[in-house]
């Protein structure tokens, strides 16, 4: 397949492209397996195989993408891919240019033990049925697990002589429980089963015998929360445990600071960034506890996949350092248009955040993995001591976010009532609200190493056509002073 | 935007796949499979525009094959890329999934599968226009719109989509394949007015074939936006209860979250909508006697209309909200339905919704003049998310220009309104809905092409939505 690709990227520059790409799937498998109540609810294979042409001509974009596997089938896609460029031409104010990058040719494997595409389906299937078993309680209405297991083995060639070749292995899973509170309303508790920063992503997550400390939590809080009070409604501190920090630090700091939004790329649906470029190096964006980083080379995480789809190997960028506006969510072409615009080099290089769902889409700037580093503040035991009248906080349930990210009002799974430095119970839906540059400059206490995880996300849509992307969030638990709850 | 009635020829593509599915179909009876597949195909275009240049001209070809096989009580399913030619990969997916499938534990409470339904149900209607779209018509709706607002300093984007999309099923109960075939487009034009405290305006427009489609008409109409925007003074109020005018691409999104928070009947059963079994029944009055919604593929107010559903479901007219009253609800998906003991009545996801229209102003000359007392106007709302799905309250921001009206003239442009409120509250207190209909696009980008719209009025009065905050500084 190799061989095509660089027949047809030779074919292009002959048609005329000044720059071409080309991303095949030649693997690309999914299985997906659910339980529900001690049965299989849904078992799945999917696989698809293609490939997305990308070229350059007279300073815009073409793209084209096929599912016939032919050199004649590639050809004519990229003809196409071309002539969409030309037509594209005939409305822009600034011809895209490309930042250079070393030319690469190498592969990137995911660090994996057991590839789940080898496993036995009953051994799959017996061991999911057997954490279902762990969540199932008779007062709950609903319980189970679902995972998917993704395979894809991705070859890229660009005509500045990159060739690289990606195997990614992923696995999505997922614990769920749901039940009637006490006025007959639906509550639920779910788990992401988070992923070791510095682990591998197999099967050997599964099987691993902490998830069963997992089904057991998730069983336990589910049925003290549906006798547990409604949270009330007043301003007080907040700790967002770190699938609540996750989900913070993705809206608020990681949509804010793509790239492609602040320049308003994604104005028309998904909105724009309350971030200029006038802020890079000034702004205040949160305390001076609030170090964040987009950090590719993260191990094990599926925001790491070794090269972004612009074909440049995986970075640690820091993005906010002790709460001042550093860099961004970045790719070669937005970095030169930003920096041509801003008129002074704010981006030195892209930070290798281009990335497509599928070989159908143009890659577009993504999140990789949005971290926070830990702080200082010790453990959460620390934090929940250290606070007068607050809430501990976990899990989301809704968000919602204004259009320039400015502002956000997330609700919760489930929330603990903290006071004079315990926690005294727990309670039911939690929300809370806020200005995102306020909130993160009320940012007070950041936990150390002992707080830390990676929370993989496999649902981050942005784009049009719509992207799924996967990616993660290391992030420490934190503590925010005077926080509107409740309403 | 008025409804094609006529029917088109065939796509030359859909031939050979409805005999690549007769013929998989008669290899699945030969070798003693019971199972089904169903086949889906898109061919779309999309053009974007940002900061007053074309960001991206992509096109996208794709053709799935779906496989589900049932042996007794037991069910696996699968999925695969493939041409028209490939019967061979086709039967290597059954084969391999009829091995499977055995593997599988017994579900008890599955049923047996069901014939889809025959009969003369096929249907090509897609646009031979959209079929060969240049994507120069929709490069030019962009760059027209940058050149009819070059005096100013604003920014132009949106995304322009069109395309082809095709369905058809098949399974071992039958014979032949049921199929459709239709095309769309829909359009999103923004300006963001760099002087103006960057506020945003927006037009949107969607339909079934390119000649419904006209330019000049959404440019106007933003224009007529942008003299609105540009005149009046950005202002803020205070959070409180406040009489509000939607937009129907505002109140459309706000059915569109009620479609699956009550009419969707496998959420009923499961408990995870709105409506609980104990409260709220078929029959029961959930909203205001004012409100009906109703999906009726026979309507020819309805773009999109589909007689089978994709689970080969045959659909009829289906009322759903009856004078505030429950009538239906969807129930699509065997498995779910399975689970409850309840037999499959439609196919949602393919689901033509209108919004019965009343005696409310048509236009928006008449719509600002009604309103004597203080109300605000919402033309969209941006990322609805549900804070408690079972009480269902909602969160949501205005956007796109928030208008304080009174005294029968708009008074000012408001900062985008942050709404936390409930379905049930929204739907009980609608003053009046205009007597005129109005299609907003609901088909997603995301996965494979598959047009969808609602119809509803032009613009509807709720009384007493919660406002609880602003993109004011310091007001989130
Ligand atoms: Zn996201």
């Amino acid at each position: 397949m190799f061989d095509h690709a660089r027949q047809v990227i030779a074919y292009l520059k002959d048609q005329g492209a000044d720059y071409a790409d080309i991303r095949i799937h030649q693997q690309d498998e999914e299985e997906s397996i659910s339980t529900m109540k001690g049965d299989i609810d849904k078992y799945n294979l999917a696989s698809k195989q293609g490939y997305g042409i990308r070229v350059l001509v007279n300073g815009a974009w073409g793209f084209a993408s096929s599912e016939v596997m032919t050199l004649t089938a590639m050809q004519q896609a990229g003809v196409q891919a071309i002539a969409k460029a030309k037509t594209a031409s005939d409305y822009i104010q600034q011809k895209v240019s490309l930042a250079p990058k070393a030319v690469i040719q190498d592969s990137y494997t995911s660090p994996c033990q057991i590839d789940p595409f080898t496993v036995s389906t009953q051994d799959k299937l017996a061991r999911l049925l057997q954490l279902d078993s762990q969540l199932a309680d008779k007062r709950f209405d609903y319980w189970g697990v679902s995972a998917s297991f993704y395979k894809r083995d991705i070859l890229y060639i660009d005509s500045e002589g990159s060739e690289i070749r990606r195997h990614l292995i992923e696995l999505d899973a997922e614990l769920f429980a749901y039940a009637k509170d006490q006025n007959g309303e639906q509550c639920r508790r779910t788990f992401n089963l988070p992923q070791d920063a510095n682990g591998t992503t197999g099967w050997e997550n599964i099987i691993n015998d902490a998830q069963f400390d997992h089904t057991a939590r998730i069983r336990e809080e589910l049925l003290a929360l549906l006798d547990a009070p409604e949270c009330e409604k007043e301003v007080c501190d907040v700790i967002l445990l770190p699938e609540m920090m996750a989900l913070q630090t993705h809206e608020t700091i990681g949509h804010a600071l793509e790239l492609d939004r602040i320049l308003g790329y994604e104005l028309s649906y998904a909105g724009g960034s309350h971030v200029d470029l006038a802020d890079f190096g000034q702004l205040q964006f949160g305390s001076h506890k609030l170090t964040a980083r987009a950090d590719g080379t993260v191990a094990n995480s599926p925001g790491s996949i070794g090269y972004d789809d612009d074909g440049v190997k995986a970075r640690n960028v820091t993005l906010i350092k002790n709460g001042v506006l550093q860099d961004a969510i970045t790719s070669r072409q937005m970095i030169m248009e930003a920096n041509a615009k801003a008129g002074r080099t704010i981006f030195s290089a892209s930070g290798a955040t281009s990335r497509a769902q599928n070989y159908s889409n143009l890659p577009i700037e993504r999140m990789n993995n949005i971290n926070i580093d830990p702080g200082q503040d010790g453990s959460l035991a620390d934090i929940i001591a250290a606070t007068e009248n607050g809430l501990l906080m976990e899990t989301p349930r809704s968000w919602s976010i204004g259009s320039n990210r400015e502002n956000f009002h997330f609700a919760t799974e489930v929330a603990w009532k903290i006071k004079h430095g315990k926690i005294t119970h727990m309670v039911r839906n939690a929300t809370y609200r806020g200005d995102s540059l306020s909130f993160w400059n009320a940012l007070d206490m950041v936990g150390d190493e002992r707080t830390w995880q990676l929370q993989p996300v496999f649902q981050c849509g942005k784009g049009q056509p719509n992207q799924i992307m996967r990616l993660a969030h290391g992030i420490p638990a934190c503590r925010f002073k005077n926080v509107q709850v409740g309403e | 935007m008025s409804k094609q009635s006529t029917h088109k020829a065939m796509h030359t593509t859909m031939q050979p796949v409805l005999k690549l599915l007769t013929e998989i179909n008669t290899f699945m009876k030969n070798e003693g499979i019971t199972g089904s597949i169903t086949y889906r195909q898109e061919s779309s275009h999309m053009v974007r525009c940002g900061r007053s240049q074309i960001s991206l001209n992509v096109s996208e070809e794709g053709e799935k094959y779906f496989v589900e096989i049932q042996a007794g009580k037991r069910k696996i399913s699968g999925s695969t890329t493939a041409q028209a030619n490939d019967s061979d990969k086709l039967k290597t997916l059954v084969s391999t999934l009829n091995e499977r499938v055995k593997l599988m534990p017994e579900v008890p409470h599955m049923s047996p599968m069901a014939a889809i339904v025959q009969g003369d149900l096929n249907r090509f209607n897609a646009d031979g226009a959209l079929i060969n779209l240049d994507s120069k018509v929709m490069v030019d709706l962009f760059r027209r719109c940058g050149e009819h607002f070059a005096h100013g300093n604003v920014e132009v984007s949106g995304a322009f989509s069109a395309g082809v999309y095709s369905y058809a099923i098949i399974n071992t109960l039958v014979d032949a394949p049921v199929a459709y075939q239709g095309s769309d487009y829909n359009v999103e034009l923004v300006l963001q007015l760099l002087d103006h405290d960057k506020k945003e305006l927006r037009v949107a427009d969607v339909g079934e074939a390119l000649n419904q489609f006209d330019a000049n008409s959404l440019i106007k109409q933003l224009d007529a936006s942008y003299q609105l925007l540009t005149n009046t003074p950005r202002q803020d109020i205070e959070p409180g209860e406040y009489d509000v005018i939607f937009h129907a691409d505002a109140f459309g999104d706000l059915i569109n979250y009620l479609g699956y928070m009550a009419l969707h009947g496998e959420t009923y059963q499961y408990g995870m909508g709105m409506l609980q079994q104990d409260k709220h029944q078929i029959g029961s009055q959930l909203f205001g006697n004012n409100f009906t919604i109703t999906d009726d593929p026979t309507d020819p107010e309805v773009l999109f209309a589909r007689p089978v559903g994709e689970n080969g479901i045959a659909r009829q007219p289906f009322p759903l909200i009856s004078n505030g009253v429950l009538s239906n609800q969807f129930y699509s998906d065997k498995d779910d339905c399975d689970r409850f003991g309840i037999a499959r009545n439609n196919d949602m996801d393919v689901a033509s919704i209108k919004v019965a229209t009343g005696n409310g102003p048509a236009d928006f000359a008449a719509m600002v003049k009604s309103c004597a007392k203080p109300t605000l106007f919402i033309s969209f709302i941006h990322y609805m998310n549900l804070t408690n799905a079972a009480k269902g309250e909602f969160t949501g921001s205005s956007r796109f220009g928030t208008f304080l009206i009174a005294n029968g003239e708009i008074k000012a442009h408001l900062y985008n309104q942050r709404i936390n409120d409930s379905y049930h509250r929204i739907f009980n207190q609608i003053e009046w809905l205009s007597s005129q209909l109005h299609h907003v696009n609901m088909s997603s980008t995301y996965g494979m092409r598959s047009a969808s719209s609602i119809a509803c009025p032009r613009f509807v009065k709720v009384n007493k939505v919660k406002i609880t905050g602003s993109s004011a500084p310091g007001k989130g």
